[in-house]
């Protein structure tokens, strides 16, 4: 489904991501962890063409992201607060994201409705904007807003950062839905080495750009994780 | 020694912002103003201090001063109220380290005390003191005068900033603060009472009896405590940054939704510019420049086919379309990689941004139509240059725009806001303007304005036929400068 091949990208000489070949299947949650300038954002931008690639491509269902604008039909996306418009309230948001995913206004009723529990009656009906929003409330927003228009892979970069525990747990449960009742493949990168191998099928570790492990999720992941990053 | 240090942590933030250091040309445009302004403020002075009494046509040369100080100060509220931005140390770095909240108070306010506009204020008071005030009253008087006019001066700087942390600037404030100086106008324009003269006396008194001098002194004490007390009660976090919640302004417009994508993206622009703070200060200026054709078209001394006047018709019907256009990505840059990994059609969005631009000019061609009452010349004048600023200067502001790459910071206001501005918007500006003036000149020159005007409007209708064509440029090159636009916006300053 994604395929990526020989990728590359520098900053003024130092090279931040440097992947000769990765394949993520259909079907199969893909985790992405590793230390702080390890490259997950890097390559997350990349993926979405956010940013430009100095070699290499990220092909999306056979099209070149870089070439084609049809893999935005098939993908959602929250990295950052850089998608969430601050001047708008949450519903507005949600109706303005919906409308560029072609969705009618009763399917963004619809869909709203079902995100009911993870918003937890903080987010919808406040009467505030996104930007007198609390962080974790915007992180909700964005979330949800990526799993907007029924996409085929959802991209989240760090979801459970600033969530309280009670979402970061219905965030779990959530993905799992939506992998099993839609059909979703998520890529989430993460610092929660728990919570990655709670919902991911398949982890990679990246070390200074370069895929450093690339594992199947089984019985014994997290501890191997746990031992790849004990110092 | 704790002053030294917050002196020092503002000088860095000053000299190491981005924007100082990317747009050097800009920040000597505004030098050389500056300097400008000073030199201006200097000969003022000189020339009222040493020509006054020449100029006065009053017997009592320093009391038709002081009615003349009197309605300085009021314009000098006026001006500080609109301009002026408020004196603010970033706190929340300090608030969690063991310093004095006093000390931080202290600071801000003091650091308040020393603008541009005091300074003003002290250039243009010094010389009349010892020329006029000196040669009338003695040296010594001259210096307790002129300590009095600066705290006054002083007293009108502590109220604004109090005032303007007590309200936010929005039309009702606007309207009330407007009002009330009219009223002191009209009053004393129908003479129920005279108030430069009543300020007048009140200065004179003071010459004669030294000791009332000490009310300024007392007043500037009691605002400066005023101003300390209302910031020691507010100086918890939530208190200041956000204190209120933020209105959702733009909702009527909702029947734009029904046009589609297109629909979408210009009710976003509109929602935009209402809830920011800086769009709205520009939409607040937007009526003070529809009415800047009422100081050049009744005075028959400018020129009716003049080239001025197509100076004043494209800014009339241009302002606000310009300042959309040139700034339609980057007021969008705090969310640019939504919109870029978003699957709206770059076709729709480009056009949604020309349609917007265009109906700017359009309500503000309509609303210019009054002046009609000033001739029908001035209507062809207003029709060409709107006509020209929606098919030429609309598209190529749209497309320059992607030159922008440093997004703007919509919490500020707009007043000296120079943040996200580069010497590009000069490149751009400056052509817009110096454009139209040329293709019309030389028809004028051959005595045939009018021929001049119509060809002005015509090339404007021309370009509304190639719009589709400037669009798919606007659109390549859009593709091709995206990348660069969005590492520039994701760089916050």
């Amino acid at each position: 489904m994604i395929q990526i091949n020989d990728l590359k990208k520098s900053y003024s000489g130092t090279t931040v991501l440097n992947i000769t070949a990765l394949s993520i299947e259909k079907g199969v949650n893909f985790g992405l962890v590793g230390n702080n300038g390890a490259g997950k954002t890097t390559l997350f931008r990349l993926l979405l063409d956010l940013i430009r690639a100095d070699q290499g491509e990220v092909i999306i269902n056979g099209k070149n992201v870089a070439k084609s604008e049809d893999w935005k039909h098939q993908l959602g996306s929250y990295l950052d607060q850089g998608f969430l418009i601050d001047f708008l309230s949450p519903e507005e948001y949600f109706n303005f994201v919906g409308k560029t995913k072609g969705m009618s206004t009763g399917d963004i009723e619809a869909f709203l409705e079902s995100m009911q529990e993870f918003f937890n009656g903080e987010v919808l009906g406040r009467k505030k904007l996104i930007r007198n929003l609390s962080m974790g409330n915007q992180q909700k927003t964005g979330i949800a807003a990526a799993m907007m228009g029924n996409p085929e892979i959802v991209v989240l970069d760090e979801p459970f950062n600033s969530l309280d525990p009670t979402t970061q747990s219905r965030l779990v449960k959530l993905i799992k839905k939506m992998q099993e009742t839609k059909g979703i493949t998520f890529l989430i990168s993460s610092h929660d080495l728990n919570h990655i191998a709670e919902v991911c099928d398949r982890i990679v570790v990246l070390h200074e750009g370069e895929v450093a492990q690339d594992i199947i999720t089984g019985q014994d992941t997290l501890e191997t994780l746990k031992a790849y990053f004990a110092v | 020694m704790l002053a030294f240090q917050f002196i020092n942590h503002q000088m860095k933030q000053a000299r190491r912002s981005t924007i100082w250091q990317k747009s050097l040309a800009l920040n000597m445009l505004l030098i050389f103003v500056a300097f400008i302004l000073l030199a201006e403020a200097i000969g003022l002075s000189l020339l009222l201090a040493f020509h006054w009494h020449e100029i006065t046509k009053e017997s009592e040369v320093l009391t038709s001063f002081y009615q003349l100080a009197a309605w300085y100060f009021v314009g000098s509220f006026v001006i500080r109220f609109f301009m002026q931005q408020l004196p603010a140390l970033e706190i929340r770095h300090y608030q969690s380290l063991p310093i004095k909240k006093s000390a931080l108070i202290h600071f801000m306010l003091i650091k308040g005390k020393f603008n541009f506009f005091t300074l003003i204020s002290l250039i243009l008071f010094t010389p009349f003191a010892f020329k006029q005030v000196g040669y009338y009253e003695g040296t010594a008087a001259a210096w307790i005068w002129l300590a009095g006019m600066m705290f006054f001066d002083l007293t009108i700087n502590y109220l604004v900033i109090w005032l303007k942390k007590l309200m936010v600037t929005n039309l009702k404030t606007v309207s009330v603060i407007l009002g009330l100086i009219g009223l002191l106008a009209l009053g004393e324009y129908l003479g129920w009472y005279v108030y430069s003269e009543l300020f007048a006396d009140f200065i004179t008194a003071m010459m004669e009896n030294k000791i009332l001098w000490l009310i300024p002194v007392f007043t500037f004490m009691l605002v400066y405590l005023i101003n300390y007390r209302f910031l020691r009660n507010k100086l918890y976090l939530e208190e200041l940054s956000k204190a209120k919640t933020d209105k959702a302004a733009g909702s009527q417009f909702g029947y734009l939704q029904r046009y589609g994508m297109i629909g979408e993206i210009m009710l976003l622009d509109i929602k935009l510019y209402l809830r920011n703070k800086r769009t709205k200060s520009i939409l607040f200026l937007a009526p003070i420049f529809l009415a800047y054709g009422l100081i050049f078209y009744p005075n028959e001394d400018y020129s009716r086919d003049g080239g001025f006047m197509i100076f004043i018709g494209i800014f009339i019907s241009g302002f606000l379309m310009l300042n959309y256009l040139q700034y339609a990505f980057a007021n969008e840059g705090s969310y640019w990689d939504l919109i870029i990994s978003s699957r709206i059609p770059k076709r729709q969005y480009v056009r949604a941004k020309l349609i917007t631009g265009s109906t700017v000019v359009v309500i503000s061609w309509f609303l210019t139509l009054p002046y009609l009452y000033f001739g029908q010349s001035i209507l062809i004048i207003n029709t060409a240059t709107a006509l020209f600023n929606i098919g030429i200067l609309a598209p190529v502001s749209l497309y320059f725009a992607s030159y922008n790459k440093k997004a703007l910071v919509l919490s500020k206001g707009s007043a000296f806001n120079y943040q996200g501005t580069s010497s590009m918007h000069w490149l751009i500006t400056l052509p817009a303007f110096a454009l139209p003036i040329l293709i019309y000149m030389p028809f004028k020159w051959f005595g045939n304005p009018e021929i001049g005007m119509l060809t002005l409007g015509g090339i404007g209708m021309l370009g509304l036929l190639f719009r589709p064509a400037f669009a798919k440029m606007i659109e390549n090159n859009l593709e091709d400068r995206k990348y660069q636009m969005a590492e520039g916006f994701r760089e916050k300053n």
